[in-house]
């Protein structure tokens, strides 16, 4: 499986989306649910799924999909 | 990684330490529902329990005041410390909801219990401030041999400054207090290490402005709702997920021990999201801490006090035990209190 294909199974088993919709415009201001409890439940969920720690300032960071590949790649994780 | 100014001596050659001889609680008997506050709010049922984990929270009478809530918890914790108030040489009450501006409700708290040879001031630091009291309090007891017992009280009498339409405030806040009595014991055991830390840039996050000095409480302020608490949720939550984690390692790194030789956390009972996220974060079991404010709601000064009643009460805290006590307060303010319990 690739790592952008597992991202965006996160994405979608957080935010009930589709994967085939997800791209550079799915953020915190185009996902309705997206809120502070979902937003903690993605952190963990994608600290779990890449096995990375995430420092606290990414995980406030990490608002859209562009800011989760790029932090992700930061830790290695090439998408 | 441990910082290289910090002498881990002081913490292993001190005579005596400071640890916790009682505890004691009290919940207002009057319950409020989700379902009242949902309905006040206009929000749909089942959204408060699924965005706080909270079910009810407890109201004060309308005759009821901070202090005596202070006191009847502080009389328990006197009690199970086997004590009289009389040989209480210092009272700490941690609030902002005291019976006045001023003075400070520990004056009124020590009448009530009859502590005569007690000192007795306040101190404000909201959410956290039952960790800065007993941080303190140990604190002034390692320095001062005179003191033998300190009663750290954390009251919070919060339902007169909700507006229960406001769903930004209504859904998390309740009314009550906890408290402890610290003694000496044996120089191994006890709080081990503390730590504060702030950030003003978040001041205006969460706040009552009215009855401050900058809007004393008069028509114009008061027909703008100043006199009741203003939140930013989302402010809040970055604010906990950015610093909470930090301060409780940084209270632990003091000590040269890390969130994995931690045996028991007791954390500010704001919501129990945050503090799942917080448990998952530090890679920690929930097994391993408390949880109360599914029935109290997050009673500020008092929660982290009820919290440390609750799990001595249920005998979760055992000798040897390693123990981090955090919280988070407005301001916003971050403390950690590491100690071995006795």
């Amino acid at each position: 499986m690739s790592n952008e294909f597992k991202l965006k199974e996160v994405l979608n088993k957080i935010f009930k989306i589709e994967i085939s919709s997800i791209n550079d415009e799915t953020s915190v201001d185009t996902v309705d649910i997206w809120d502070s409890l979902k937003h903690l439940n993605l952190v963990i969920a994608l600290e779990e799924a890449f096995n990375i720690t995430f420092t606290e300032e990414e995980s406030v960071e990490i608002m859209s999909y562009p800011l989760i590949k790029a932090i992700l790649n930061e830790h290695g994780v090439i998408i | 990684m441990t910082s290289k100014f910090i002498d881990r001596n002081l913490y292993q050659s001190r005579p005596y330490g400071v640890g916790i001889a009682g505890v004691g609680k009290y919940l207002p008997d009057e319950i409020i529902t989700n379902s009242q506050v949902e309905l006040w709010t206009n929000l749909y049922p089942g959204f408060i329990q699924e965005k706080t984990g909270i079910n009810n929270r407890r109201r004060a009478g309308p005759n009821e005041a901070a202090s005596e809530m202070a006191v009847r918890a502080a009389r328990d914790a006197i009690s199970m410390a086997g004590i009289s108030p009389d040989e209480l040489g210092l009272i700490i009450t941690c609030s902002f909801t005291g019976d006045y501006v001023y003075p400070a409700v520990s004056c009124k708290i020590q009448e009530l219990l009859g502590a005569k040879n007690a000192g007795a001031f306040d101190i404000m630091a909201n959410c956290t401030g039952f960790q800065v009291g007993l941080s303190i309090a140990s604190d002034r007891m390692m320095i001062d041999p005179a003191i033998n017992y300190v009663l750290v009280i954390g009251v919070a009498l919060q339902s007169r400054y909700i507006n229960w339409s406001d769903p930004n405030s209504a859904i998390y806040f309740g009314d009550g207090a906890g408290a402890a009595v610290l003694k000496r014991v044996p120089a191994e055991y006890g709080f081990i290490a503390h730590e504060i830390t702030s950030n003003g840039k978040a001041f205006e996050a969460v706040r009552m402005r009215g009855g401050g000095s900058s809007f004393p409480l008069n028509n114009t302020n008061i027909n703008q709702g100043l006199q009741f608490y203003e939140l930013n949720g989302i402010e809040v939550w970055k604010q906990v997920i950015q610093f909470q984690p930090k301060v409780i390692a940084k209270s632990l790194e003091k000590i040269d021990k890390s969130t994995s030789d931690v045996d028991f956390f007791i954390l500010h009972q704001a919501n129990l999201r945050l503090i799942e996220y917080l448990m998952a974060k530090m890679r920690q079991p929930m097994k391993k801490t408390i949880l109360n404010m599914m029935e109290y709601g997050n009673t500020a000064d008092a929660s982290i006090a009820i919290a440390l009643c609750d799990a001595v009460c249920e005998g979760r805290l055992i000798r040897d035990d390693l123990v981090v006590i955090s919280g988070v307060g407005a301001g916003f303010i971050f403390g950690s209190s590491v100690l071995k319990w006795y």
